[in-house]
């Protein structure tokens, strides 16, 4: 019994020091999401550029300024930040390189 | 509606004018060379894990930071900042004195990732209003981009329409308040109406300049369309009456519209209103967790 419970003390000793030193991760990216954004077909008001372009403006500009100048779309910023979120938006960056030389 | 409901539609009320224009154009911001934007696209990307390496997007990217820079839509401290990060600088930044550019940026990203969160509704629901308009301007061939620039006016016009709609709902709901906090509420509901009637004036003045420069999606429809919205906004000027005051007023035979007159209110946070209403005609969002440090101190344009 005692030592059941010398393993179970550790044992939550290390969960909480590998939580505590753990940094915080970014969702898993798998391959069916990579694959989705690379050739999925996107809404009519979503480029794979405006989702980049998007990604900038929500770190160094007024998002609400930039939809309404018409450089982004709300679908675009949304997009955006769940890309951010997703850790997806290197293949956002993949496809808008492949689609700036169609 | 409760006071919770109001508190919402208050703080949406808030936060939506102030973003109709964005920020003001420094002198500094006038010319913006290719090393200041590759330097505010480089950095923005190289946080969020990824970097443009083809040139052509690159190009393209460039060119879309530049309008936004000379557009004032993007935060002239950053681009303060990057234009003493490119190689060329002279002097060096200090980086005793100097905001870091990542911090910057980092500090954007955070603030307007919760303003998104906020706002998103509105936009997709202002959107909503121009899709069609979208879709036939996507099938004649133009690009998402052209089709976002060509209908911005009227994406600007539903979105005042919906900022129209939640201040009234507004107006209606401060009637559940307590009366004490009742003036107060309704002089700041009259502050962000003043707010919006001063950027639709903004947009009227930039919409007129477009047109007389011939820049597609600007024409007299549109601003007929824009200039209702403004009559709209201006009929509200002056009377947030309440509805049990406008029922005591016909019951009373008054001829009065209703209209009550707001006085001067003291900065003594007793509305009951999350996230008042800032007044100074600065055209930020009054609620600290949507403002954030890293776009105050900006003037409009």
């Amino acid at each position: 019994m005692k030592s059941f419970l010398a393993v179970l003390s550790l044992a939550a000793i290390c969960a909480a020091g590998l939580t505590a030193c753990v940094p915080e991760a970014k969702p898993a990216v798998t391959p069916s999401a990579t694959s989705d954004i690379l050739t999925k077909k996107l809404p009519s008001d979503v480029s794979a550029k405006g989702v980049i372009l998007a990604a900038v403006l929500l770190s160094t500009a007024d998002i609400g300024s930039a939809v309404e100048s018409g450089l982004v779309t709300p679908a675009e910023v949304a997009t955006a930040k769940q890309a951010i979120s997703d850790g997806t938006l290197d293949f956002w960056r993949q496809r808008a390189e492949s689609e700036a030389h169609r | 509606m409760k006071s919770r409901s109001l508190l919402s539609v208050l703080a949406v009320g808030t936060i939506l004018p102030a973003l109709v224009f964005g920020f003001g154009v420094s002198a500094a911001q006038a010319v913006t060379s290719d090393a200041t934007t590759e330097t505010i696209i480089n950095s923005s990307l190289e946080g969020l894990g990824t970097e443009v390496t083809d040139p052509t997007l690159l190009d393209e990217l460039q060119q879309d930071i530049s309008d936004a820079v000379e557009q004032g839509i993007i935060d002239p401290a950053i681009v303060d900042a990057a234009d003493q990060t490119t190689p060329e600088a002279t002097p060096a930044p200090d980086p005793t004195t100097d905001p870091a550019l990542s911090d910057l940026i980092d500090e954007n990203l955070t603030e307007q990732t919760e303003v998104w969160e906020e706002e998103a509704p509105a936009w997709a629901a202002a959107f909503e209003q121009i899709r069609s308009d979208f879709e036939a301007c996507r099938t004649d061939g133009q690009s998402t981009s052209t089709c976002a620039r060509t209908l911005g006016f009227q994406l600007q016009i539903a979105h005042a329409q919906a900022e129209l709609t939640n201040l009234d709902a507004a107006i209606a709901a401060v009637a559940d308040l307590p009366e004490d906090q009742q003036v107060t509420a309704l002089a700041e509901l009259e502050a962000q109406r003043a707010e919006l009637e001063a950027r639709l004036n903004r947009a009227t003045a930039k919409l007129d300049a477009a047109v007389v420069a011939g820049i597609p999606g600007a024409n007299a429809e549109v601003q007929a369309r824009l200039n209702s919205v403004v009559g709209e906004v201006r009929g509200r000027a002056h009377t947030p009456t309440l509805p049990e005051q406008e029922q005591q007023n016909s019951q009373s035979g008054s001829s009065n519209s209703g209209s009550i007159t707001i006085p001067e209110v003291s900065n003594g946070d007793n509305s009951g209103v999350s996230g008042s209403q800032n007044s100074s005609g600065s055209g930020k969002p009054s609620n600290p967790g949507s403002q954030g440090k890293g776009n105050s101190g900006k003037s409009n344009h």
